[in-house]
């Protein structure tokens, strides 16, 4: 049982707080390392060891007194201190928190082989002290003996001396001039009397006779210049009880601890004196208690309450304020009111949350520490640079952010610097620095993780995501480097060969981002191949109360926390240049000529409805890290301060919800997770469109439901303005100059490890070429190819739509459909297979069996431009071609010409694909003749439905080499 | 000596241990979650706390008769921190049922109803299907991959 067992968690916070300073002060630049950082170290063990003692905590005590010993050589004897005796007191240290989180047992713990190990460092040192001049020696030791004329050491004086010893007091003689001068200057004698008793306990006061006198006696005798010695005990130091007192340090002396003197139980003393409260106060005070303190420490417990409490007032409030809404005209003095208790009820939560504000540095303190381990433990030299640790967080944040914290560390220990050896070798300083930086920036706090090491290998990742059959080949060829770095943070990737007692233990880069974004931010690595790795984390200030816009889908409402929301847009329904455009089933929107992806809210759990266009008329333009998405919902309801609710476990599986939250009605609603709807719906990417805002001319978007094509447009080194269909293009990739190498007369760059070649459109077909470089190109990659490559563009000008007039009469030229005419500008339309095919003729093996040619193909197709390509890609393969533009012609064409195969589009007007396929699979004249789908579509839904419908095949528009096979393979068979 | 609370769904009658139960909730205003599993019906505001409300019948597999009016908030277990409530058709009686009465479910029962059932209790007028809070629980959960 423990004594005073009331104030015990006061001790252990205390405790816990005088071990950080410990660790801090230990930490420092051994360089630095000076007298002012060991004191520090001293007086926090040594409070620790006073307050355990007042507890009975005799193991704490024991450590506690040993690093007390040992710091107390270095401290008076200027013993240099090595690396061995800081790791021992770090360990020391380490036990010592383990009994003190652990107070009530902490007599339990076995502490011997700590004890003995500080026993033989102490040993160590103090021969090293005894080697030390005499004079110093002398000086650790005065002979208390010169005080026995002084005063009287009877045992009840030595018991009392003991006792103060345990808690850690230092026992001072002092001998007090107590001058007319010096009172005045201490305000009097009764004014000195008070300081004197509240920094030092007195054990005795003599007159210099060696009389035993009271402070009374004192006040009775106002002689002048009396002289005094007070034998007497305090918490504080030498230096500090002399600034306190005013004195000058050949007053005072150190008794120091006579090994002769038995050890008394502290115990009895304390419970039969009266002075315990004393002693326990100033125990209490830290030595820079002259300070008036302007903080008080509260139970967290009861902060955390006051919080919750505080959100279902602003909760309250919310309610109140809808609910008495339609009361404001009917009674006058009611809005002013509400205004009020709205204004304080934000004081207050507001006040509240800034109570649980903490700085970052009391977490960043922590890590000198693992890194010096680390140093250790990896034999690598490292240095840790904290900056911005006064930027304050949530305490809860704060606390969630340990783990990840460590385990970046880590990595960056482990994985990211190299071994000295390489260092040098590499030029750089074998000392490497992994900095720690946390900054503001707005309602959000990144901190920022940076070391000098390697730098992450992305061909390593790439290798090891391929051992391990996480991608496909093709899927890591077209990976840009942000993809790859993002395979880091799948469940269980770990590039490390070896699993080391560091890190590479499995539980990796997912769980921190899975903890970062449970608290609402994210993660972003960039990386420099032997220059280094930057790990940005984004965090919000606070957790639990956010600004959110109140959405609605299908009458279902839904939460979205307003930082993700970038801006929200009303799509005027009679407007025609403001509608949602599909592309393969994916919806954009032409956000001021920006490309925007949408998603309608719905769709994420029921299956669209035929007229929805109508309803969901309102876009949330969110941003997802560097990309934005849209939301489209029904109704944006308005924005409130929303209380955040975990979500319960059995919601989690829905896997689009961050949490839940009450409103202001009562009801509970669903948070939605951006995140993770972007990563549900694959609507970002990690390619850069580059946009521009080129304002849309309106006479030229006037006619919707027409045959406009979407078309990026870009430029080569020459002059002319080239286009591609978007349909075309996998993605876009913005890349500097020096990424381009040369080997042979080809160009490559580095994609996800692998090699990729690049061309320059103007090197292939007769276009103007300017050989003046620049610094930042684009590499624009195209789907459906049988070899990856990538086209270089100086310039990507932006996206359009707009009907391709193609008038290839004109402009007859290889690798090029035609020329269009947009903006009154020309634009020439590339013909991707063309030019690849004259790149790498190699690549395009397919080659048609000598019975097709001639073969005649009826392609049924509405838009002009895809009716040029296709009727291009047939002819290249050797065909005849008759064209129809819609159902009805196509009827027409077979009643008079005989037709070996027929390929239609399924969206046309008058007569669509389906209706097509149904009218010639009627006729059995027809019956023979292969009908072949081609649509714009490439999901595999639509392709089952395709073939669902009677289609022989189903082929994608704009993929010729599987166009031709087919075609060939149906030839073939019939 | 067992204290039940009684709740109708259909012609039956079942029945939950009190030392379960933390409250009865009438007409609760529950908010659909769309995505959520389907013995989830919804979550609900209960003075500032979400409240889960678990679909009895569709845990059970029974088919849902009628509209389901009450709710059975759980008193909260150690370590989940989540409330959780049976949305049921109808609360009845707290019933004190002797222990001498019970028996265990016919393994044709336990196979019906997935073990969920603790004992049937043999009342005078009714059989009391009194059910297993925890195997409950668990069926939810599981239901839930």
């Amino acid at each position: 049982m423990l004594k005073n067992e009331d104030f015990i968690q006061e001790f252990v916070d205390e405790a816990r707080d005088h071990l950080e300073n410990f660790e801090q002060a230990l930490l420092t630049d051994p360089a630095e390392l000076c007298a002012d950082q060991i004191n520090d170290a001293f007086r926090a063990v040594h409070s620790i060891k006073g307050t355990a003692g007042f507890f009975g905590l005799t193991r704490i005590v024991a450590i506690a007194h040993s690093m007390e010993t040992i710091l107390d050589f270095v401290n008076r004897k200027k013993i240099p201190f090595g690396d061995v005796e800081i790791d021992l007191l770090l360990e020391a240290k380490d036990r010592l928190k383990v009994l003190v989180n652990d107070v009530k047992q902490s007599e339990t713990y076995p502490i011997d082989d700590l004890l003995e190990k500080l026993t033989v460092a102490e040993a160590d040192i103090s021969k090293q002290a005894a080697i030390e001049p005499v004079a110093v020696s002398e000086q650790a030791f005065p002979d208390n003996t010169k005080y026995d004329d002084w005063f009287d050491f009877d045992w009840q004086t030595q018991e009392k001396i003991a006792a103060y010893r345990k808690f850690g007091h230092y026992i001072y003689a002092i001998n007090l001039p107590l001058t007319e001068q010096y009172l005045k200057n201490s305000g009097g004698l009764a004014a000195f009397i008070d300081n004197f008793t509240a920094v030092a306990n007195v054990i005795l006061i003599t007159s210099p006779e060696g009389e035993p006198i009271g402070w009374d006696d004192l006040a009775a005798d106002s002689a002048d210049d009396q002289l005094v010695r007070i034998l007497s005990s305090s918490i504080l130091e030498e230096s500090l009880l002399l600034k306190v007192l005013g004195l000058s340090s050949s007053c005072i002396t150190v008794l120091t601890e006579n090994p002769d003197t038995p050890v008394v139980e502290p115990l009895r003393f304390l419970g039969s004196e009266p002075d315990l409260g004393a002693s326990q106060r100033s125990d209490r005070c830290p030595p820079e208690s002259s300070e008036i303190s302007e903080s008080l420490r509260v139970n967290i417990r009861l902060l955390d309450d006051l919080m919750n409490l505080a959100s279902e007032l602003v909760l309250g409030r919310n309610r109140l304020l809808t609910l008495l809404e339609p009361e404001k005209k009917r009674i006058s003095e009611l809005p002013q009111v509400l205004q009020n208790i709205d204004r304080l009820t934000s004081s207050i939560q507001e006040k509240i949350m800034q109570t649980r504000m903490q700085p970052i540095g009391s977490l960043f303190n922590r890590y000198p520490r693992l890194i010096r381990d680390l140093s250790k433990k990896l034999n690598k030299k490292l240095s840790l640079q904290i900056e911005g640790g006064d930027v304050e967080l949530d305490k809860s944040i704060l606390e969630g952010l340990s783990d990840p914290l460590v385990h970046l560390l880590r990595n960056a220990a482990d994985h990211g610097i190299e071994n000295a050896a390489i260092r040098k070798q590499n030029g750089k300083s074998e000392i490497a620095t992994i900095s720690l930086t946390a900054s503001y920036e707005g309602s959000v706090v990144n901190i920022l993780i940076c070391d000098d090491g390697a730098g992450i290998d992305l061909a390593k990742i790439a290798r090891t995501a391929r051992k391990k059959k996480l991608y496909t080949e093709t899927e890591l060829d077209q990976m840009s480097e942000k993809e790859v770095l993002n395979i880091l943070f799948d469940p269980g990737f770990s590039t490390s060969d070896h699993l080391s007692e560091v890190s590479g233990r499995g539980i990796g880069m997912d769980v921190v981002r899975t903890n970062l974004e449970k608290m609402g931010g994210s993660v972003e690595i960039k990386t420099q191949l032997g220059q280094g790795t930057r790990i940005k984390l984004m965090m919000p200030l606070t957790v639990s109360i956010i600004q959110s816009l109140v959405v609605a889908s299908s009458k279902i409402k839904m939460v979205i926390p307003q930082a993700d929301v970038q801006e929200t847009i009303k799509i005027n329904k009679e407007s025609l240049d403001q509608k949602i455009e599909a592309i393969n089933g994916n919806y954009f929107y032409r956000l001021r000529s920006e490309l925007l992806p949408v998603v309608y809210l719905s769709d994420l759990w029921q299956p669209p409805p035929a007229n929805r266009i109508l309803l969901d008329s309102k876009i949330v333009v969110l941003k997802f890290g560097q990309q934005r998405f849209g939301l489209l919902v029904e109704a944006l309801l308005g924005i409130e301060e929303t209380l955040i609710k975990p979500l319960p476990a059995v919601l989690k599986a829905c896997g689009i919800y961050s949490g839940l939250t009450i409103m202001g009605d009562g009801k509970v609603a669903p948070i939605l997770d951006i995140a993770a709807i972007a990563r549900k719906t694959a609507l970002v990417n990690e390619s850069e469109m580059k946009s521009q805002t080129v304002p849309d001319y309106p006479g030229l978007t006037a006619v919707a439901g027409d045959d406009r094509e979407d078309f990026v447009l870009f430029k080569g080194s020459g002059n002319e303005t080239l286009a591609l269909n978007i349909a075309l293009i996998k993605r876009i990739d913005k890349i500097k100059k020096a990424d381009i190498e040369k080997i042979g007369d080809r160009t490559y760059i580095t994609r996800g490890g692998q090699p990729l070649r690049v061309i320059r459109p103007e090197d292939y077909l007769a276009l103007n070429r300017n050989p003046s470089d620049c610094d930042d190109y684009y590499v624009i990659t195209p789907k459906l190819v049988p070899q990856p490559i990538g086209i270089l563009a100086k310039e990507i000008i932006e996206n359009v739509n707009f009907e391709p007039v193609i008038d290839a009469s004109q402009l007859k030229m290889d690798g090029i459909f035609g020329a269009a005419v947009y903006r009154e500008k020309m634009i020439l339309i590339i013909n991707i297979y063309a030019l690849l095919e004259r790149v790498e003729p190699e690549a395009f093996t397919f080659i048609a069996s000598p019975q097709v040619t001639g073969c005649k193909i009826l392609l049924v197709e509405d838009s002009p431009f895809f009716q040029k390509v296709e009727q291009n890609y047939l002819e290249s393969g050797g065909y005849q071609v008759a064209l129809a533009a819609n159902g009805l012609e196509a009827l027409e064409i077979l009643k008079h010409e005989p037709i070996d195969v027929v390929l239609t589009d399924i969206s046309m007007p008058l007569l669509n694909g389906y209706e097509l396929l149904q009218r010639i699979r009627q006729q059995p004249a027809y019956d023979r003749i292969p009908v072949v789908a081609i649509s714009a579509l490439t999901g595999a839904l639509n392709r089952e439905k395709g073939l669902a419908s009677g289609f022989d095949r189903y082929e994608y528009k704009l993929d010729r080499e599987s166009l031709l096979r087919t075609l060939d393979e149906l030839i073939r068979k019939a | 000596m067992l204290k039940v609370l009684s709740f109708k769904s259909g012609d039956n009658l079942y029945g939950i241990e009190t030392r379960f139960v933390k409250e009865i909730n009438r007409n609760p205003e529950i908010t659909s979650i769309p995505l959520a599993p389907k013995t989830v019906a919804g979550v609900m505001n209960l003075r500032g706390q979400v409240v889960s409300l678990l679909d009895f019948e569709a845990i059970m597999g029974i088919p849902a008769a009628e509209e389901k009016k009450h709710s059975i908030v759980l008193k909260k277990e150690v370590g989940n921190p989540d409330v959780m409530a049976l949305l049921v058709e109808k609360a009845a009686d707290v019933i004190d049922v002797d222990t001498m009465i019970c028996e265990k479910p016919t393994p044709e029962l336990e196979k019906h109803y997935g073990q969920t059932i603790q004992c049937i209790a043999k009342l005078a007028q009714q059989l009391l299907i009194i059910v297993d809070k925890e195997k409950l629980i668990k069926v939810s959960e599981e239901s839930n991959v």
